[in-house]
């Protein structure tokens, strides 16, 4: 392994020398904010950031059962599985953030938000049609100069507070609702579900200590909760208080790989999902819904690297780099 | 002396000081000039009473009428639902006041509303949308709500009906005038890619255009029992009018004068499910939304302006009759003392200060509920102006 | 005399620099070391034609917002003003006073005895200065006109500037610095607490101002003049004559009218510069005539508002000023006062035309109020005077006339001097 790392990052920087090359859109950019001065100076290249959604070992498919998740291995059927990232930066080895600008030209994502859709069929699994809005990678430009080695990807989960609170209606794509949008739209919040990762447990999900209470989705659902409104601030172009911010952002190394090339973003639910009773719902809505007192928001929470209550963040478990020749 | 003083000089001196405060004549003219920067203009015709202040029109959707007719056909349209069987009117009768006479309605699947749905009076002058929800502001930002919500569905308009619901729409040849009447600056309205947000703008409209200040109490003819009534309601006994006050009978109204209003929301102690204060769930009211514990169990004070139609009443119409509203205050809450929700409200701790027991003979609240009844506004409920348009195109007439 | 004369027709009265000194001096009472404590009574009466207004309704003048004690003249007999002070010399450097005095309210008991002054003052470095430090609840000295007791004047009622700007009376807690009568000069600077209107007493509330005068005193021509500005900042300031937290609600008796006063507030700034003059010519041993004068102008820019969270900009401009020539013959005074408002406002915001209708902004006649008064006044024995008043009151829109009969009586009661002639307050 350790050879295969040394001739990775030896073969890196050529790949990438390469990548310049061969790109035959290579622009020279005025390189203001690289620290280092090289010959050659920063090109703009296109990136690609490709996401892997994963049950464990399983890839994630709407019309299948899927066994053994959560802490009580439940069966079950996905439902929906969408989630919008932003500000996707790439972090060289000495720490330099190099933000990922966003082609906005892309179905599925603007300059500042993309959103991730790994139904395969549309309604996952309410229908049988293909999904025509699909969407597993981001596209966007990056300004590189040849000699950066880029070590880790940044990117954080969610809609941007600034777009989190337009009018979906009239929204520009992936937020319009409807649109891109149908079923992220979290209207009373006045916001965005920034993921939407639900399952229907074959079995249903129940309430303990109440029997007439039931559901037939268990709910892993981010967003910005505790909203407060000033109509008077809003109408002067203040934005709304949420004290509860819910965007995890995540840091990923990758591990000599190159995003695109041999490398992308796994999210794999079954983590996120470990300590969670998938077949029981004890208050409020069926899953999380961000909701403060929740609980079953605890353990979603703390996998997304996000704290809860009293208790402080700790690293998330939700995503890593694998492997993936593309 | 004498002669000192009678001399020309000193009786000139004299007269001029006597007669110069009568040179105090042509001062600057006192003005008073008032501009109430186009507080009282609109592009629609509100037709309200004098006293009435107009309601605030959002900015990126002023009223107009054709929005108004345009958003009146869509609300009265069951093609604007996942399987064609609901509309904005299966909720929103208007002989009712626009409520619908059921403790909580059923969505297009079947799938019951946690909360009754509220008679659309003077929308356009509430602070706030919807029972118990400080974020939403705008009658735009509700209208999303019934038509894409997915828990509960109640339209189900989703990702994977919106577009052939829409296709239904542009088929109809009444909706092409209607759209490019409502949104001239657009070259396709209907067809466009703003189709969707221009529906939700002219329901928005429509809702914002439903005015009601004709009641009997409106043009000063209320009954002896009702006046008496008008007395006991805004007696200190009772402190009706402190969450049910100005001109619409709801303290969470505003107005275009209106500079600053604070959120309105009260625990009006129906519940007390773990005798901490606890409402039956998802109904805790402004805490659902702000997850805040002292804003357990509040919820908006409703217009009580054709209030005698709208019943059941409360959050979830889990009270049948004006009396037992009236009998709920009186005893500063409600004693549940069976079933899935019991508790004792009146022992809230989150109940609103002004929720305190008192006394109330029967022959009072009979003049009580006369003068509740005298806030219904007949023309409202019969104008056919806030009609079915479709009803009266199957009858050959014109709406 | 000619050149005096030339300048009166000249100019219009706003801008004339009137040199004028009343009757009563304009000369700040410190207490002397020979005479170290002194009491000092006054009692004014009067009796009144006419009421300026209804029972049941406000006195409140289209374009203005008024407030403090600003109260109207009621039909009958009034007990328009009662005094007692006492004062003391502690030692070379140090003097305090105390007054009680109650002043003629509305209805509602708001005429009760009030504790007026009671400061305490640090003189250097001669028996009556020249430099003065004063601390406590006291008058302001910035203009001499507002600081006069009812008893002093001549006339019985306030000049009505001062009612519409100030509320008629002001006393206020307060420190004062000033320079006094060094060659005729008295210079000063007043910091307040913001209790006298048109100021509030809250956080950021309160009032400052600094004045100069300059007295000239000759043979038979006495002279003074000065300017002043007052800065007054109010946070939510009420009408406490009728509103404020204490609202009452009116009850009429029946087939009259009584509706609740619109309880709007004042939040802002309001900054009044004022410039006053008095002159007085001994003739002859039995003659005297003079005139005295004072003219200010009031800036205010705040928020007018009201509970139900309306608000509106205001910016106005109020002026006004009044003109009482006098003359004098043994013990009978006999002028002529008039006086004159102007008030220009703008209200803007959404709310502006309901405000401007319930807060008496409103000036839809565009009316400009008037007072014209004939005064005489007769000094019957050494400390009891009559006078009697005919008033012309153009204030509000409705001309009233009226007869003011009063009786004054002043005296100082300790050290008890037989014919004492000048009274100081």
């Amino acid at each position: 392994m350790s050879f295969h790392h040394a001739l990775s990052s030896i073969l890196q920087r050529h790949t990438l020398a390469a990548f310049i090359v061969s790109s035959g859109a290579a622009l020279l950019t005025g390189c203001g904010g690289s620290s280092s001065s090289t010959v050659g100076g920063a090109e703009t290249v296109s990136i690609n950031v490709p996401f892997t959604a994963m049950a464990g070992d399983t890839e994630i498919t709407c019309q299948e059962d899927i066994p053994s998740l959560g802490s009580h291995a439940t069966t079950v059927r996905f439902a929906d599985f969408r989630f919008y990232v932003h500000d996707i930066k790439l972090i060289t080895d000495e720490g330099q953030e190099i933000a990922v600008v966003m082609d906005a030209s892309e179905p599925g994502q603007n300059a500042q938000v993309a959103l991730l859709d790994f139904r395969d069929t549309l309604g996952c699994s309410e229908g049988t049609a293909a999904n025509p809005n699909y969407k597993n990678s981001v596209s966007a430009t990056v300004s590189l100069s040849p000699e950066l080695v880029i070590a880790k990807v940044r990117f954080t989960l969610g809609v941007p507070a600034t777009l989190n609170h337009a009018p979906p209606s009239s929204a520009e794509e992936p937020l319009r609702d409807p649109g891109l949008a149908s079923g992220m739209s979290w209207g009373w919040q006045n916001g965005y579900k920034f993921t939407g990762l639900d399952v229907e447990p074959v079995a249903g999900v129940s309430r303990p200590g109440n029997p007439s209470w039931s559901s037939l989705k268990w709910s892993a659902h981010l967003g910005n909760t505790g909203c407060t409104y000033d109509r008077q601030a809003l109408e002067q172009g203040a934005d709304q208080e949420c004290p509860s911010n819910n965007r995890p952002t995540i840091t990923l190394s990758l591990g000599g790989r190159q995003l695109g090339k041999d490398a992308a973003i796994k999210i794999d639910y079954a983590q996120l999902v470990s300590d969670s009773d998938l077949s029981t719902d004890e208050a409020y809505a069926s899953g999380c819904m961000s909701k403060a007192d929740d609980p079953e928001c605890e353990s979603i929470f703390i996998k997304f690297g996000l704290p809860w209550g009293s208790v402080e963040a700790a690293e998330q478990a939700v995503f890593s780099i694998i492997e993936q020749q593309l | 002396m004498t002669a000192t003083f009678l001399s020309s000089d000193y009786k000139l001196l004299a007269i001029s000081l006597f007669f110069l405060p009568l040179l105090l004549g042509c001062p600057q003219q006192s003005s008073t000039t008032v501009d109430d920067q186009g507080a009282s203009v609109s592009a629609f015709s509100w037709n309200l009473p004098a006293n009435i202040p107009l309601p605030k029109e959002p900015a990126d959707n002023p009223m107009s009428e054709e929005k108004f007719q345009l958003g009146r056909h869509l609300f009265y349209d069951p093609r604007l639902s996942m399987n064609g069987s609901i509309s904005c009117s299966s909720c929103h009768h208007q002989d009712k006041a626009f409520s619908d006479g059921l403790s909580r309605p059923q969505g297009a699947t079947g799938v019951q509303h946690p909360r009754n749905s509220q008679g659309l009076v003077n929308v356009a002058w509430m602070n706030t949308l919807t029972w118990g929800n400080p974020v939403l502001t705008s009658i735009e930002q509700q209208v999303t709500l019934p038509l894409f919500g997915d828990d509960p569905i109640e339209h189900g308009i989703n990702e994977s009906n919106f577009e052939q619901i829409l296709m239904d729409l542009q088929a109809d040849s009444h909706y092409a005038a209607l759209f490019s009447a409502a949104f001239p600056e657009q070259e396709e309205p209907l067809f466009g890619e703003m189709a969707w947000d221009n529906i939700i703008k002219s329901l928005a409209s429509f809702v914002r255009g439903l005015t009601s200040f004709g009641s009997a109490f409106d043009r000063g003819e209320l009954s002896v029992a009702a006046q008496r009534g008008s007395r006991i309601f805004h007696s200190e006994r009772l402190e009706c009018f402190h969450c049910h006050g100005t001109y619409n009978f709801s303290n969470a109204t505003i107005d275009r004068q209106t500079s600053f209003l604070e959120a309105q929301f009260h625990n009006t102690g129906l519940y007390n499910t773990d005798g901490s204060g606890a409402y039956p769930h998802p109904n805790t009211g402004r805490h659902e939304i702000t997850g805040r514990a002292a804003h357990m169990g509040q919820f908006r004070a409703p217009s009580l302006r054709n209030i005698a139609l709208t019943a059941p009443y409360n959050h979830d119409g889990s009270v049948a009759t004006l009396r037992d509203v009236i009998a709920n205050y009186a005893a500063g809450g409600r004693h549940t003392t069976s079933g899935t929700h019991a508790g004792d409200g009146r022992m809230n701790p989150y109940k609103d200060g002004f929720i305190t027991s008192f006394s109330i003979s029967a022959e009072e609240t009979d003049d009580l509920v006369a003068f509740l009844e005298s806030l219904t506004d007949h023309d409202f409920i019969n104008n056919p102006r806030y009609a079915d348009p479709w009803l009266m195109y199957s009858q050959g007439s014109t709406p | 005399m000619a050149y005096v004369f030339a300048g009166l027709y000249a100019m219009k009265i706003r801008f004339i620099f009137l040199l004028l000194l009343s009757p009563s001096a304009l000369a700040h009472y410190i207490p002397s070391l020979t005479q170290a404590t002194t009491v000092d009574a006054s009692l004014a009466v009067s009796w009144s034609s006419a009421s300026q207004v209804g029972d049941y309704d406000f006195w409140q003048i289209p374009g203005t917002l008024m407030g403090g004690d600003a109260w109207p003249t009621r039909k009958g007999v009034d007990i328009n003003e009662m005094n007692i002070g006492l004062s003391h010399r502690l030692d070379d450097n140090l003097f305090a006073v105390i007054k009680l005095g109650s002043h003629s309210a509305g209805t509602d008991s708001h005429g009760a005895v009030d504790l007026e002054h009671a400061y305490v003052g640090w003189v250097c470095c001669d028996e009556f200065g020249p430099w003065v430090v004063e601390a406590g609840k006291m008058s302001a000295l910035f203009s001499p006109a507002l600081g006069v007791h009812g008893a002093e004047r001549l006339s019985s009622d306030t000049p009505l500037v001062l009612d519409v700007l100030f509320g008629r009376h002001f006393h206020d807690q307060g420190i004062r610095f000033w320079l006094h009568e060094t060659g005729g000069f008295s210079v000063g600077a007043e910091l307040w607490k913001g209790q006298a209107f048109p100021a509030t007493d809250s956080e950021k509330g309160g009032a400052w101002d600094i004045f100069g005068r300059y007295q000239w005193q000759g043979q038979r021509l006495h002279l003074s003049a000065g300017a002043w500005l007052y800065s007054a900042t109010a946070e939510a300031r009420a009408d406490h004559r009728y509103g404020g937290g204490h609202q009452h609600n009116p009850v009429a008796p029946p087939g009259q009218a009584a509706a609740p006063f619109p309880d709007i507030r004042y939040s802002g700034d309001t900054n009044i510069g004022g410039l006053h003059g008095a002159f007085s010519y001994q003739l002859n041993q039995r003659w005297q005539l003079g005139m005295e004068a004072e003219w200010m102008q009031a800036k205010l820019d705040g928020i007018v508002h009201k509970n139900t969270g309306i608000q509106a900009q205001l910016d106005g401009t109020h002026s006004g000023g009044w003109l009482q020539p006098f003359i004098t013959r043994d013990k009978h005074t006999l002028a002529i006062r008039a006086e004159l408002l102007s008030m220009k406002n703008t209200l803007t915001g959404p709310a502006a035309p309901v405000l401007a209708a319930e807060s008496g902004l409103a000036n839809p006649l565009e009316h400009d109020p008037q007072r014209l008064s004939l005064i005489w006044r007769w000094q019957w024995r050494d400390h009891l005077a009559l006078r009697a008043q005919a008033v012309r009151d153009n204030s509000l829109v409705e001309r009233e006339h009226y007869l003011l009969l009063g009786v004054v009586w002043q005296q100082r009661l300790w050290p008890h001097v037989a014919a004492a002639r000048d009274h100081h307050h």
